[in-house]
């Protein structure tokens, strides 16, 4: 896994110079850098949004992170961050407002059927007991954890896109990291 | 909270399961997000393109139009027309005008008019039309006030006119003269200015109904509200009833009628209206004794 993140690192680095032209012209309408853009990063953002919220509506929270890319491309800055900081940035905040969305259902839901939130909440069928552990932490702490030990973001990058102060990544991934070890011996 | 440094999370996820990731998903989302980029993506062609400009000509006509319009209906704007029309005090006006042939007509339809009429060849003619009748230049300056579809007042500053209103037909006026429609209040010395039985001098044009006109050089004074006019009208009637002017009580009673048909003492008026007249009487009396 260091090896990979590694990769992913360096092989971004390059892509980082181009990353910032694609965005630019498809804020001039320019379609075709958006699969440009796609062809680079899709793969991990996908993976990682499997991670987060299982494989389940993955795709759709990574078509929707495309999307608005394409929409924000103009606003993109290339100098304060690359390009895979601000796509996975963009995902976060899907991901958020698909957590506060799920909730106002399940609210709703409650309200008009009785119905126990855990019964409304997706199933995971996970391949192991490190996957288990995983999704055994809420999904707050599920990203901060895999943004910063999985996908290398540094703590003050995952501030930035989860619009929090950097004490409340610590203190997340120190929670965070702390239960997966706890739920790993525990199943062990 | 110290910044956690620990890396066991690190090697913990390292035993993770690789994210099912399969390269047919990934295509197929490759070109759901292309799709829905472009469905969004406003496609601008040349018929786009042309229909804009259109579009963009056609509202900017419509401004300049309807500004236009505004302009006309509550300032008044220079024209190459002989006729120049503002507002005399400031206030709305609406009018329009027409020019066929040699004849300028302007229709003045509510509001005071301030309407200087230039110097003009003896073949062009300037024609005022109000809702009740009209008023022909005969070269001036004039101040014309319209309220509820009547002239309520006229007033020329320069030059002469000559009024063809229903009420006062023929009417010449000269500089500094005003002609006011039938006073809301007649003068107290109007038994004495006409007294009953003695004709009224007929004016230059060959005014029908003297008592009921006043052609007065002063200044055009603002005139009094509706509601206003009503009571003064009505007082009137009323001052004229109280000094034994029976006749012009009923005059003034019919003049009541006329300008405030739907008027809060309407039946009133109506009944002095319709009352027997004391003269025909006197009349019908003195046929009888003259007959044989």
């Amino acid at each position: 896994v260091e090896s990979s993140v590694k990769v992913v690192r360096s092989s971004t680095g390059r892509a980082e110079a181009s990353d910032a032209g694609a965005l630019e012209r498809i804020a001039s309408g320019d379609v075709s850098a958006l699969g440009e853009l796609y062809d680079r990063h899709a793969r991990a953002l996908l993976a990682f949004v499997s991670r987060a919220i299982g494989p389940a509506d993955a795709e759709d929270v990574t078509h929707t992170v495309f999307v608005r890319a394409a929409r924000l491309a103009g606003t993109y800055d290339g100098r304060s961050s690359s390009a895979r900081s601000w796509l996975f940035g963009i995902a976060v905040k899907v991901l958020q407002e698909r957590r506060r969305s799920f909730r106002r259902t399940v609210r709703a839901l409650v309200r008009v059927r009785s119905t126990a939130p855990s019964a409304t909440e997706p199933m995971f069928d996970a391949r192991n007991d490190i996957e288990k552990a995983l999704h055994s932490l809420s999904e707050a702490k599920r990203v901060v954890v895999l943004l910063a030990d999985l996908e290398g973001f540094t703590c003050d990058e995952i501030a930035r896109m989860l619009g929090i102060p950097v004490g409340t990544v610590w203190t997340r991934l120190h929670h965070a990291r702390r239960e997966l070890r706890n739920s790993i011996e525990g199943s062990s | 909270v110290k910044k956690p440094t620990d890396d066991s999370a690190r090697e913990l996820l390292a035993g993770l399961p690789d994210a099912r990731v399969d390269d047919v998903a990934l295509r197929r989302l490759r070109q759901r997000i292309i799709d829905s980029v472009t469905d969004d993506s406003p496609k601008v062609t040349s018929r786009h393109r042309w229909r804009a400009v259109t579009a963009g000509v056609v509202a900017a006509s419509a401004l300049v139009g309807g500004a236009l319009m505004i302009l006309r209906h509550h300032q008044g704007v220079e024209s190459p027309a002989l006729a120049r029309v503002s507002s005399a005090n400031g206030s709305p006006i609406a009018w329009t005008r027409g020019i066929d042939g040699k004849t300028e007509w302007v229709d003045l339809r509510d509001g005071w008019f301030r309407l200087e009429i230039a110097p003009h060849a003896a073949d062009r003619r300037v024609i005022l039309r109000t809702p009740d009748g009209r008023i022909d230049d005969l070269g001036t300056v004039l101040d014309v006030q319209i309220a509820h579809g009547r002239t309520t007042q006229v007033h020329v500053q320069q030059g002469h006119v000559q009024l063809w209103l229903n009420v006062a037909p023929g009417l010449v006026l000269g500089d500094g003269e005003t002609w006011a429609s039938p006073a809301p209040v007649p003068p107290p010395s109007l038994p004495e200015a006409s007294p009953p039985g003695i004709p009224a001098p007929a004016s230059p044009a060959g005014l029908t109904a003297p008592s009921r006109h006043k052609v007065v050089r002063r200044a055009a004074l603002p005139q009094p509200d509706a509601s206003e006019q009503e009571d003064a009208a009505y007082l009137a009637v009323i001052r004229l009833l109280r000094s034994s002017h029976q006749p012009e009580a009923r005059a003034a009673a019919e003049d009541y009628l006329r300008r405030f048909p739907h008027g809060f003492r309407h039946d009133e008026m109506h009944r002095l209206v319709d009352s027997p007249r004391p003269s025909a009487v006197k009349e019908t009396r003195d046929s009888g004794q003259n007959s044989p």
